[in-house]
């Protein structure tokens, strides 16, 4: 079973979490002078990691908090978890 | 001159439920009254506020239940808590933490009819959760006023450990009858 660990709740069940996409993408400051460009970068353009991914989570069943997690998405290990806000922890064999 | 007085009566969604027979006793713990609350309590006004209306500050350690007087409350995120409070007691105590906290960043909502309370009792309450939740309830991972929110197959609850044996489990109104339907089968299962 993969388990997760909530910075609050510690180690639960996958199945109480839902993933929220790649993490640490700011929405930009001052909306009225983006371009459609920028937005659509915003909105759509991802890194698509093969390897060390950042990415956000969320313990929808449990306290419902979001956080972020470091996951290898080729061996769909957690290499980290840490709070919305903190900065990103640097992991062994992260080439970005 | 017409008679505008009615009776209200209460209802539940578990009216009418049959108690199973086994290792487990369950009763629905009838018509608490539910506050959830929300604030900050790292920064600002708001944690010593409540803790004049409360009686003691919210629980801060994550997962954790306090008791003052006859409110119990719950710590289900870093910025938000339930209360339990007796019968009827929900509307006082919800003008008293709105007329404290004034323009202090908060919330403060009844949730009195959106949950029910399920009371298991007997030594097998661990093993009849176990059925149904990922959680570890092995004693010495949860202990006495420790709770937990999870889900127990597909309903959304709030365990709460009473003492050594016992738990409350909180329930949306909507999933009450599920969640006592499968622990109820459970327990008669356990019991065959
Ligand atoms: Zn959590």
């Amino acid at each position: 079973m993969l388990t997760i660990k909530c910075p609050w709740c510690g180690d639960r069940d996958l199945t109480e979490f839902a993933a929220g996409g790649e993490g640490h993408i700011a929405r930009p400051l001052e909306p009225a002078t983006q371009s459609d460009a920028e937005w659509g970068d915003y909105i759509y353009t991802r890194k698509n990691t093969k390897g060390i991914h950042y990415e956000r989570w969320m313990h929808a069943q449990g306290c419902r908090r979001w956080f972020n997690a470091v996951r290898d998405t080729v061996s769909d290990e957690f290499l980290a978890f840490y709070k919305t806000g903190e900065p990103a922890p640097k992991v062994e064999g992260d080439g970005s | 001159m017409v008679n505008t007085t009615f009776d209200v009566s209460k209802i539940s969604p578990l009216d009418g439920m049959v108690p199973p027979v086994g290792g487990v006793s369950l009763r629905e713990k009838s018509y608490v009254g539910k506050i959830n609350l929300r604030g900050n309590v790292e920064s600002g006004d708001f944690g010593h506020i409540v803790e004049s209306v409360l009686g003691g500050f919210v629980p801060t350690t994550p997962n954790t239940v306090v008791h003052y007087g006859d409110l119990t409350i719950f710590w289900l995120g870093p910025d938000e808590w339930l209360i339990h409070t007796p019968e009827g007691g929900q509307g006082d105590l919800i003008d008293r933490l709105r007329a404290a906290l004034g323009d202090t960043h908060s919330a403060v909502t009844d949730v009195s009819d959106y949950f029910v309370v399920i009371e298991m009792r007997g030594t097998d309450c661990r093993d009849v959760l176990a059925r149904g939740c990922s959680l570890d309830f092995h004693p010495r991972s949860f202990v006495a006023d420790q709770c937990a929110q999870s889900h127990f197959s597909h309903a959304n609850v709030l365990i709460h450990q009473i003492n050594d044996t016992d738990f409350d489990v909180q329930v949306r109104w909507t999933y009450a009858q599920y969640l006592w339907g499968f622990l109820a089968e459970a327990v008669e299962n356990m019991a065959a």
